[in-house]
């Protein structure tokens, strides 16, 4: 079953276009994040999701139901801000309470809904506290409870954790991926750090220029990119321009490597996408020359990591070499360039 | 030397104050106790007849409607300001603009001149009344003044810009995505009005309302020309003392005595209404 469905979305402000041609399907119950730079509109896909924004073309579903026309507050999401959003006329249970008493639940099973909403984001007896009294991550959790109080058919949050510092960030990213896979219920989280995505999410839509680039688990963007803008966008990346060399093999600064099911398309050169820790490197032998051979230009070393900058027949690489490869590898150094099976990949584009 | 240096500042507005105000209360409070030369000036004295003239039904009385009258034209001007400084803050840019300036332009207008164009407009000869006889929802033009509601539709008119000027920065502050949240947790748009929005607002409306009731209080030409003298505050009553009567110290001791209660009903309203917790 599908969680929520997105049917060529399109949203225009005027003559600017900020969503073109959007279609998504969300299997029920996954984590998915919406990942891109500022601008790539994003924000609005979510504020569209959640009825906060109409959009001008398309149907939105939630578990099949179009809900293009229904207004947010009967949308059945829980939402969490930017800015949080938390009420600071209330305490901590008032604001956690705010949905409950909204569709008249009585006070005694709004309290204990309180109660275990507190518990599960691990705030238990915090229900009297004011909102100014607590810390920055204390009300991210607080505003999470509050989101699902009413236990939303989606659950949609909107950067809620750019505000706080990388090692919060980092905690609360797997809490909220715990909290998400013991509730089991469909969320979206809008980011624009590719780290919190490749933590969090099921399915990452990666989105830039207005539209969704492209969809998958983590890994297999990180792998296989489908063009430069996802390629570049998912991290350090070697561009590089290939011959097709016949099925299943490209020519790379002369050599020959295997690309395992590239078919050549339309003749010309091809993109082929290389991590840095796809590429490897070995001592070339003294007077060894000519094709796969390239020289180091610049050595970073980070303690942590080694980063290798190789000059390959006028294409620059960066490698990602192993830690016992320090003591052997110095500037100006000959090297031998191969790559990891499957590391090689070749971009629609 | 520095620690001396520090007061140097602070010199200019303390004899600011002292000539301007200071002074010229001690002034007024020293007056109050004076003797008073019937038919004439005054002599210096140390009397309280003039506190206990006041404390008496009749002025107390006038003490009670002053109150009334501010309140309730504090009160109806907030009602009319808040939706429309709200709707204000939600239009376009270049909108605010001109109803701001509107807003400002009214504020340069003297309380006369306002009060004797509503006298006007509230007259029978040439008033409002004429145009809705004219659209046959009258029988025949009424004059609407002097009478309570018209001297409080005075009052609401020069005290509504000032409620707009002090609620519209509050206002263009709020942070919206309160709203939006309210909106997704299923609260109705007037239902977030009234559960988020004036609740988060309440210390910028108590601040207005405070400030709008001292206003009027002080307010002394529009009660004369639209109102009844059973409708005069206090403020007439004053002026009426000290410059036809020629009583200056009970004049002193009224002006004290309104001072006194609206410091009270201030202290009051903010002691009410001060949030728990924060």
């Amino acid at each position: 079953m599908t969680g929520l469905a997105l049917e060529g979305i399109g949203k225009r402000f005027g003559e600017i276009t900020a969503l073109a041609d959007v279609d998504l399907a969300i299997p029920d119950g996954s984590f998915v994040c919406f990942l891109g730079p500022s601008g790539c509109g994003k924000t609005t896909l979510l504020r569209i999701v959640a009825g906060l924004e109409q959009p001008t073309a398309g149907r939105v579903l939630i578990g099949d139901e179009d809900v293009t026309g229904v207004p947010t507050s009967r949308r059945g999401v829980g939402m969490v801000f930017q800015s949080l959003a938390l009420f600071p006329h209330l305490d901590v249970g008032e604001n956690i309470a705010y949905s409950l008493r909204i569709r008249g639940v009585p006070k005694p099973e709004r309290d204990a809904r309180v109660e275990e909403l507190l518990e599960l984001v691990r705030l238990s007896g915090y229900q009297g506290r004011h909102i100014s009294q607590l810390s920055g991550g204390q009300r991210q959790r607080v505003a999470i409870a509050r989101a699902l109080a009413t236990q939303p058919r989606l659950f949609l949050l909107d950067e809620p954790l750019s505000a706080l510092d990388a090692k919060l960030r980092e905690e609360m990213q797997v809490e909220l991926r715990l909290l998400q896979q013991r509730l089991g219920v469909t969320t979206i989280m809008v980011t624009h750090d590719r780290r919190e995505a490749m933590t969090i999410a099921d399915f990452v839509v990666v989105m830039g220029d207005q539209r969704v680039q492209q969809v998958g688990a983590p890994l297999e963007i990180y792998r296989r990119p489908r063009n430069r803008f996802v390629a570049d966008f998912m991290g350090d990346c070697n561009l590089l321009e290939a011959e097709p060399a016949g099925e299943g093999a490209v020519l790379l600064a002369g050599a020959r490597y295997p690309l395992p099911g590239f078919v050549e398309a339309n003749g010309g050169t091809v993109t082929v996408s290389v991590r840095p820790e796809g590429v490897l490197l070995a001592p070339a032998g003294m007077g060894e020359d000519g094709r796969g051979i390239g020289t180091v230009t610049f050595l970073k070393d980070l303690g942590d990591t080694l980063e290798a900058y190789i000059e390959l027949d006028g294409a620059a690489i960066m490698a990602l070499a192993p830690q016992e490869a320090r003591a052997r590898l110095a500037q100006g150094d000959r090297v031998r360039v191969s790559f990891a099976p499957d590391a090689l990949h070749a971009l629609e584009d | 030397m520095e620690r001396t240096l520090r007061w140097v500042p602070l010199v200019w507005p303390t004899m600011l104050l002292g000539i301007f105000f200071a002074v010229p209360f001690a002034i007024m409070v020293a007056v109050s106790l004076f003797h008073r030369q019937p038919g004439g000036f005054f002599e210096p004295g140390f009397e309280l007849t003039h506190y206990r003239r006041f404390i008496t039904p009749f002025f107390l009385e006038r003490l009670g409607v002053t109150i009334g009258i501010a309140a309730a034209a504090a009160g109806a001007a907030l009602a009319i300001a808040v939706p429309f400084t709200y709707l204000l803050t939600r239009a376009r840019r270049r909108t605010q603009v001109a109803w701001l300036i509107v807003i400002l332009s009214v504020l340069s207008l003297s309380e006369v001149i306002v009060g004797f164009g509503w006298s006007v407009l509230l007259s029978r000869t040439a008033g409002i009344s004429n145009l809705l006889v004219a659209l046959g929802l009258l029988e025949q033009p009424r004059p609407w003044y002097p009478s309570l509601y018209g001297m409080v539709t005075g009052l609401v008119y020069v005290t509504l810009p000032y409620a707009v000027l002090l609620l519209y920065p509050r206002f263009s502050r709020f942070d919206r995505q309160l709203l939006e949240a309210a909106e997704t947790m299923g609260a109705s748009a007037p239902r977030r009005f009234v559960t988020v929005f004036l609740p988060v607002m309440r210390p910028a409306l108590i601040a207005a309302l405070i400030m709008m009731f001292v206003f009027v209080l002080g307010a002394y030409v529009i009660p004369q020309v639209l109102g009844r003298s059973q409708h005069w505050t206090l403020a007439v009553l004053i002026t009426d003392q000290a410059l036809f009567q020629s009583n200056i110290p009970f004049a002193a001791a009224m002006a004290i005595f309104l001072l006194a209660v609206s410091l009270v009903l201030v202290w009051l309203v903010v002691r009410l209404t001060r949030r728990r917790g924060a």
